[in-house]
């Protein structure tokens, strides 16, 4: 993302009103008193997280990649107040999103994508081609965990990932903005899931940062920032203050 | 808001090196299937799919993707207006190289710059593109699993809609191997003989692999360039099911939902559609949510409306992120000619659309089509192709 000397026009603002993420170093929300870290390291999800979530407890199942996005998506719509932690009983969680009749969209973007988890599937068609893993194919998607997060938490609007150069979330978050502004969903889930092997050369951070975006406030809504965005030049601000990437923008928030 | 246009579009498929081609073939009712070349299927139940075989002989260490791309550029204008962008799909990229360089024992043990995931393999292909226009971004990268490639001409066209853009190139490519054979071959989803969509007795898709490229602009753009618009893109919609990973919604609500919004934003109704380019992956739940979808669709209080449909995977395989792209360049002729090509593999179609699918060539009258695909994670998305 470029930087702009001033801000754009307040018509292309909206507003920030969820955050989580999970990183090797901290995990929370945007209403914890806490800012987000990112240092070296494999992420993990705390029991309380995973026990907040729903179905927090078949996580099990998915690949590492997944689990990180969905646990970050999940606090963010908690964050957002779309559904409660810790809820009584499962049951109690799905009431409270049948009757989200909000149609939440799902856009993240991931420099990493699923690559790990692709090794681990061709090392089961190296092993036995005829006895490839079907429980591993199915996250060599870079939204697969889009698709896991959308039925847990009832998503069913647009859904999509960008696969960008650098993870710092800029295509998402460039295309959230376009949907709440021109799409048909008017909440947007978006950010960015990033898994790279420990020993990468590259110095980027594992971990999953996600936003929920509002294009209007509504009575229950706590508002954490706005968020302006030039839709000529895709440049983003807080505070008046321009954004160089999703984890400055999380600073800002949280600062 | 601005009218979106089609200007160029081209594709690579295993039954041409360009749309006329491929388009000519499916007419004639013929099909790509033939055993695999591109790796061994021995220890496969499956051993057919949509090959273009002129790509097994390719320079050692090159990817498949890339011939499939240089083909696919000799096919398009040399240069693209200055103002023009990319948004490109395709879900593995060159994954043929991914896979060698995971046989390599070097690699394997980490001492090597595949391991660096420095540049993701679909990125590469991204590079690939924008090298190719000697252009220094390569624009946005879109994977939504098999509905990628309509994914991004859906965002494409809302961006040169809301006046963000007013030309971009929506590319993908999506190439057979051994990596996607395996992994479509252990959730049993791939055909063993013969890939019927919409058919009663269907048991399975065939994979296909395809390049497919298409210019969009406003239509003031449009005109200002010269160029004379193939077709409109004048409704899109994307939604998920929020039902299953893999298997979509039998109601398919997702799909509906989609259509719907592609259908609201053209300001037309269901009745206005004269013809579908469904996804018919002829799996048995993919072919069922759709039949479920549209019938839903179509219904006009007690009777429902029999628009003609067909799909293209018995002829060309699914090519995944790239089958979007592809079937909206056989859509284009398809609206331009007012028929749809026969539905190759098809012998006895399920009862419900058995007025509506054919294994021969459907006429039809009208300005719309309507063209979805689906895939993994629950996405849909929907497009409405209409006549200038």
């Amino acid at each position: 993302m470029t930087i702009l000397p001033s801000p754009p026009t307040p018509e292309t603002k909206v507003l920030v009103t969820g955050l989580g993420w999970i990183s090797a170093v901290n995990s929370g929300c945007g209403s914890d008193k806490q800012r987000p870290r990112w240092d070296e390291g494999t992420p993990t999800i705390p029991d309380s997280i995973l026990n907040s979530l729903k179905g927090g407890s078949r996580f099990g199942r998915l690949d590492l990649f997944s689990q990180i996005g969905v646990a970050a998506v999940g606090l963010a719509l908690q964050d957002a107040g779309y559904f409660q932690a810790n809820p009584p009983a499962a049951t109690e969680t799905d009431r409270q999103l049948r009757d989200n009749a909000t149609s939440i969209a799902l856009i993240s973007s991931t420099t990493s994508s699923c690559n790990l988890t692709d090794r681990e599937f061709y090392k089961t068609v190296q092993n036995d081609p005829g006895l490839a893993s079907p429980g591993l194919f199915v996250y060599t998607l870079a939204t697969s965990f889009l698709g896991e997060a959308a039925l847990r938490f009832s998503l069913t609007g647009a859904s999509m990932a960008v696969i960008e150069p650098q993870p710092h979330a800029g295509a998402a978050l460039t295309l959230a903005c376009e949907e709440l502004l021109n799409g048909d969903d008017k909440v947007v889930v978006t950010g960015c899931c990033n898994l790279f092997e420990q020993n990468s050369a590259a110095p980027r951070f594992s971990g999953a940062l996600f936003l929920v975006l509002e294009k209007e406030l509504k009575k229950t809504t706590r508002v954490h920032a706005v968020l302006s965005y030039d839709p000529e030049t895709g440049l983003f601000f807080v505070k008046d203050q321009p954004c160089p990437d999703i984890f400055s923008l999380s600073e800002l928030i949280c600062g | 808001m601005n009218e979106v246009v089609i200007v160029v579009a081209e594709a690579v498929s295993a039954l041409g090196d360009n749309r006329s081609e491929t388009w000519q073939r499916l007419l004639a009712g013929e099909s790509a299937a033939a055993e695999v070349t591109s790796f061994s299927s021995t220890p496969y139940y499956c051993k057919i799919a949509a090959e273009i075989k002129k790509l097994d002989s390719r320079p050692q260490g090159t990817s498949r993707l890339e011939l499939l791309l240089q083909q696919l550029f000799r096919n398009l204008p040399a240069t693209l207006p200055a103002s023009c962008t990319l948004i490109g799909s395709t879900l593995k990229g060159a994954i043929d190289q991914q896979e060698q360089a995971w046989r390599t024992p070097a690699t394997a043990a980490g001492n090597n710059k595949f391991n660096e995931f420095a540049r993701p393999r679909p990125l590469m292909a991204a590079e690939m593109v924008a090298e190719n226009f000697s252009w220094n971004h390569s624009g946005l990268l879109i994977n939504a699993a098999c509905a990628s490639s309509t994914v991004a001409l859906n965002r494409a066209a809302s961006r040169i809609a809301a006046g963000f853009n007013d030309s971009i190139l929506v590319w993908a490519a999506e190439i057979i191997s051994e990596f996607v054979f395996a992994g479509f071959a252990s959730i049993k989803a791939l055909t063993p003989d013969t890939c019927r969509p919409f058919d009663k007795n269907r048991n399975g898709l065939m994979l296909g692999e395809a390049a497919a490229a298409l210019l969009l602009m406003s239509s003031a753009k449009a005109e200002q360039e010269g160029f004379t618009p193939l077709a409109r893109i004048s409704g899109w919609g994307i939604a998920n099911d929020a039902v299953h990973l893999t298997a979509p919604a039998r109601d398919g609500r997702g799909l509906l939902k989609a259509c719907h919004r592609a259908l609201k934003r053209a300001n037309l109704e269901a009745d206005d559609i004269a013809a579908i380019n469904a996804h018919g992956t002829a799996t048995i739940h993919n072919d069922l949510m759709e039949i479920s979808a549209f019938t839903e669709l179509f219904r006009t209080n007690s009777t429902r409306k029999k628009i003609p449909l067909h799909s293209v995977k018995g002829a060309l395989g699914h090519t995944l992120g790239a089958a979007g792209a592809l079937e909206t360049t056989i859509a284009i002729n398809a609206l331009s000619e007012q028929c749809l090509p026969p539905t190759a593999g098809l012998i006895e179609p399920e009862i419900e659309i058995c007025d509506q699918v054919s294994n021969t060539i459907r006429n039809f009258s009208g300005e719309h089509l309507l063209l979805t695909n689906s895939g993994f994670g629950g996405v849909n998305a929907a497009l409405i192709l209409s006549k200038c």
